[in-house]
């Protein structure tokens, strides 16, 4: 008997709807690719259950007529592409003609669709691969596919999925991609009865990353615009200070479709060295507008990937497109902030040297002395610019010996760098923003008063000194006052000494939930008028994963119907006004620190109590306090097990020493 | 306007209204007080707008007429006048008044009269009576558990009401409510609802006298509240709000009663929390002693044994101590009675005497 024979049609879309439809986001991705194919305007797209239960992508683009419509759900049917040739000028982003027959094999699939013009519309309905119904119905023009209990009949794969929370955050990335990708489509992406986003379809894509990321974030970038032969490269980039923990935020689009491109990736984050340090990661919408022929998008089933014929001419001048963009931002001053040393004293007649000062130049190669703000560069033909030199600032720093320039910066917990105090600076803040990833997770495995300090967690003290002296000096420090009713300015044996009571808050609070949360019990005030609130439905999702762990902490929240939650207890000390505040801030920060991967219950839970304890400091910060609480609020840091950082690494004190004052004031 | 006027009469009334200055007010002219010299008294106002304080003040008025000063230079100056006459001018054309006694003279530039906000004045008809000391008792019992962010704005009052010849008052933060009644003389029968902020409250407190003859007319209208003591009006705006039905989430009934000495209790749950960072405290109710306790790890352990007297099942309850401690110093009985009813339920803190009305009711602290 022959062992080996020719798969039936079913079976092989079943196989192939593997490789295309991983989750109920590639689903959303394939539909809503074929919508904008199809010339749509408006695209609509809901779902239910995080996509497990329902997807319905609508849209207004050109319809199928009877014969195609059905054509459409036969593997490898494509409306796209005829002929091998075709595939080197592909403008479209499906072209393989798998999509829908994939997924129409692994769920119960209906199709109705009507060209604009024609007088009725089809209805194709499948149910795991097998055409069910075929007939003529009246229907708006353009198309709709709603997908049904994705695979059902494939129960490996749909053991396979995450909980709806994170399927629904998928799909809410992917549908982020697509919408960036045509900010002159309008999206809009419901989940059950709510609206998770609308992007406004006006073309312009601030608006629409506005809608689908966040406002913040938007205020973040710095436009980018650079001439490539045959087209260009464009978009956004973030300021250093925007970097992330992740690179969820990196968004790349090549004749407009969503792409992940090494090489583009390596460029932009090359273009960040010295600016953010290492583990952490630009924030871009970058778009590369190139001739088709010099992509091959058919490197992966799911056309993640794409490859450029010029591979390091792109990544040459992905490099330079962000670089003078960065430059013209002039990023370099942001280290004019706080902490930043010289800031000021860079434009005073002080020492100078290169300092921030010499970052404000733009980024021309060479430094010539164009200012910030000059037209981007004209179209040239070479890929780069003559003169790859690296800009001035973004060499090693040659100068040493700045110490005037340094002043107060140092954070108590470090050395001084060794590099242009700017750049030190922001590596500084950076390598701190990363540390509490290490820190906290460490401290909670190994229990309270484990000596010494995790892995990751900087020294403290210069000549690294464990955190036990910091808080011994933290005990000793002698409180002056309030400045702006956000910094408690304190007198120590070192010098001055300026705390950040947002973020002594966070610290404290922090250790108090998770001690809280890994067992100890944590007083909960009851409230007589519980408090009640509607949440998103990706909040409500989450509060299903986090609830348990907030509970403990005191923050009792519970379902009320619908997506109306009830608070029936605050944290002690919490007023009961803030209680919805609370939940809904504590949610919205769980949710940005990041969905997706798998989560730990120890890494949930450092989560949770890192969310909670930054609202319930932000609900503390610019409080007016009397002496009597800043007293308080010193003791309670002091008993810290890590007083340096806040949760989320930035510091919590910094010092400038008697030295560098005397330095400032010409006294040495 | 001329008038003459004492310096100890005008020192008092000023200090009176001052309290109702606007600290922080946008309208220049609320930081000042307002000066009508009419007949025989220079009449006194200063309003933040949600509270307004009115004094009278005895004096020869040559003149009628009225400026408004600024209220804090005036305080401060009159305060540090000698005792005996003084005489103020006002020069209506440059909204300057001059003050003068002995050698000196002051000229101080203040707005015009009309600038400042008009009260209206409620109809004779509709008040209803309560001795001073008795509305300063029910003030003092139930403005402090009033709550004090504004997202519930409503919560930051008393509830008062009257009905037949009680006035009851109410105040609730959503962790505790405080509740008392004291009669009051309610000749029209009237029956009055009215939330009052708590700040205007405690204000009228202080000006209330101890002396049981002296009373005050309470007039509400539509949306203010007058009290009228005579010499001092005080009017505050009331409001807006559904008050909730807080006194029907009292337990009914309770499983455990204990008598207490309140002052021995008040002392020892004030030391335990001493040792706590938020107030935290453990009572363990037992049939012949009540144990408190508080644990601050690597700061102190604390124990402290009261004796009791029991009626029903020993538990264990915490409560925030600043709760108990804010909760029972308003209580003037020796003694007092603390019912429990599980240690997730309620619990009802009252007087044993009889002699007052107060209740309050708080909500333990729970671990989930």
């Amino acid at each position: 008997m022959p062992r080996i024979h020719v798969l039936d049609e079913r079976t092989a879309n079943q196989i192939a709807a593997g490789e295309v439809v991983e989750r109920p986001a590639s689903v959303v991705k394939e539909l809503v690719e074929n919508s904008l194919d199809a010339g749509s305007r408006r695209i609509v797209v809901e779902v239910e259950g995080g996509g497990r239960s329902l997807i319905r992508v609508t849209d207004d683009g050109c319809g199928m007529d009877p014969t195609d419509a059905r054509l459409a759900l036969e593997r490898h049917a494509t409306s796209k592409i005829r002929t091998s040739q075709d595939l080197l000028r592909v403008t479209t982003l499906g072209f393989r003609g798998e999509a829908l027959p994939s997924i129409a094999s692994v769920s119960r699939l209906e199709l109705r669709t009507r060209e604009h013009g024609a007088l009725s519309g089809t209805r194709i309905y499948v149910e795991g691969g097998r055409i069910a119904a075929v007939e003529e119905v009246g229907c708006a023009p353009g198309t709709r596919v709603e997908v049904r209990d994705l695979f059902f009949n494939t129960p490996a794969r749909l053991k396979y999925l995450k909980s709806n929370a994170t399927e629904l955050s998928r799909i809410g990335e992917v549908l982020a991609r697509l919408a960036l990708a045509r900010p002159d489509v309008s999206i809009r992406f419901r989940s059950g009865p709510a609206e998770v986003f609308v992007t406004p379809g006006s073309g312009d894509l601030l608006a629409t990353a506005a809608a689908v990321l966040s406002r913040d974030l938007v205020r973040a970038l710095v436009p980018v615009d650079y001439p490539i032969p045959g087209g260009r490269i464009w978009g956004y980039v973030g300021l250093p200070a925007a970097a992330r923990a992740s690179r969820s935020l990196q968004h790349f689009f090549v004749n407009r479709r969503p792409v992940q491109a090494l090489a583009v990736r390596y460029a932009l984050e090359e273009a960040y060295t010295n600016l953010i340090p290492q583990g952490r990661y630009p924030v871009a919408l970058i778009f590369i507008d190139l001739d088709p022929a010099e992509v091959d998008v058919n490197v992966h089933p799911a056309k993640l990937e794409v490859r450029f014929q010029r591979e390091r001419e792109v990544r040459g001048a992905v490099y330079h497109a962000v670089r003078s963009a960065l430059g013209a931002a002039t990023v370099v001053p942001v280290a004019g902030e706080p902490a930043a040393p010289g800031g000021s004293a860079a434009d005073g007649p002080a020492p100078a040297g290169p300092g921030p000062a010499e970052g404000r130049e733009p980024l021309r190669p060479g430094g010539s002395g164009a200012s910030p703000g000059t037209p981007p560069p004209q179209p040239g033909r070479d890929w780069v610019r003559a003169g790859t030199g690296m800009p001035p600032w973004a060499r090693p720093a040659q100068a040493r010996g700045q110490t005037a320039l340094s002043l107060g910066g140092a954070y108590i917990s470090r050395d001084r760098g060794e590099e242009d105090p700017a750049v030190a600076f922001l590596a500084r803040e950076a390598a701190a923003a990363l540390s509490p990833e290490a820190a906290p997770e460490a401290a909670v495995e190994a229990g309270p008063g484990a000596p010494g300090l995790p892995e990751g967690a900087a020294p403290l003290l210069p000549g690294g000194a464990p955190a036990a002296d910091l808080r011994e000096r933290i005990r000793n420090l002698r409180p002056l006052g309030q400045v702006h009713q956000t910094y408690i300015v304190c007198d120590g044996p070192e010098g001055l000494y300026v705390i950040d009571q947002h973020a002594a808050h966070e610290r404290i609070y922090f250790e108090r939930n998770l001690r809280a949360m890994a067992g100890a019990e944590t007083p909960a005030q009851p409230l007589l008028f519980p408090v009640t609130l509607e949440l998103s439905p990706a909040q409500y999702a989450l509060l299903e994963e986090v609830g348990e762990e907030l509970r403990r902490a005191g923050l009792d929240v519970r379902p009320f119907g619908g997506r109306t939650v009830v608070v029936r207890s605050v944290p002690m000390g919490v007023a009961e006004a803030h209680a919805a505040r609370l939940v809904l801030d504590t949610l919205d920060r769980l949710a940005e620190a990041g969905s997706g991967t798998q989560v730990t219950p120890l890494e949930l839970r450092r989560r949770a109590a890192a969310a909670l304890a930054a609202c319930k400091a932000a609900i503390k910060a610019r409080d007016p306090l009397q002496p009597e609480a800043i007293r308080h609020l010193l003791a309670e840091l002091a008993e810290c097990e890590h007083p340096g950082q806040c949760p989320h690494g930035r510091p919590t004190i910094l010092l400038f020493s008697i030295p560098e004052l005397e330095k400032r004031f010409g006294r040495t | 306007m001329r008038a003459i006027v004492p310096q100890e009469t005008l020192a008092e009334a000023l200090s009176t209204v001052s309290k109702a200055v606007s600290s922080k007010s946008t309208i220049p002219v609320l930081s000042g007080v307002l000066l009508q010299a009419k007949s025989d008294h220079l009449l006194l106002r200063a309003t933040d707008l949600e509270l307004a304080i009115e004094a009278t003040a005895a004096a020869q008025v040559q003149a009628e007429g009225s400026i408004v000063l600024p209220a804090k230079l005036l305080t401060d100056l009159i305060r540090r006048i000698p005792f005996g006459d003084l005489e103020i001018t006002v020069d209506p054309g440059h909204y300057t008044a001059t003050i003068r006694w002995g050698r000196s003279q002051y000229l101080l530039h203040g707005f015009p009269a009309d600038q400042f906000p008009q009260i209206p004045e409620p109809g004779d008809e509709s008040h209803f009576v309560v001795s001073q000391p008795a509305l300063r008792d029910l003030i003092r019992q139930t403005s402090f558990a009033a709550a004090h962010d504004e997202t519930r704005p409503y919560l930051t009052g008393v509830y008062l009401t009257l009905s037949g010849e009680q006035l009851s008052g109410v105040a609730t933060d959503s962790v505790r409510i405080a509740h008392t009644w004291v009669p009051a003389r309610n000749p029209q029968n009237l029956s009055v609802q009215a939330i009052i902020p708590s700040r205007s409250l405690n204000e009228l407190a202080r000006v209330l006298s101890t002396d049981p003859e002296d009373v005050v007319r309470v007039a509400i209208t539509g949306n203010q509240a007058f009290f009228d003591l005579g010499s001092v009006r005080v009017i505050s705006r009331l409001l807006e709000g559904q008050y909730p039905d807080v006194l029907r989430l009292i337990p009914q009934s309770y499983g455990t009663r204990a008598t207490l000495n309140k002052e021995q209790f008040l002392e020892a749950v004030e030391r335990a929390a001493l040792t706590t960072k938020d107030g935290a405290i453990k009572l363990e109710v037992g049939p012949d002693v009540m144990v408190i306790r508080a644990n601050t790890p690597e700061v102190a352990q604390v124990q402290e044994e009261l004796p009791l007297t029991l009626e029903g099942d020993p538990l264990e309850i915490g409560f925030n101590a600043r709760y108990l401690i804010e909760g029972l110093k308003v209580l003037e009985d020796p003694d007092f009675l603390f019912e429990f009813s599980g240690s997730r339920n309620p619990s009802r803190i009252s007087g044993t005497t009889g002699t007052s009305h107060y209740l309050y009711v708080v909500l333990p602290l729970i671990t989930y």
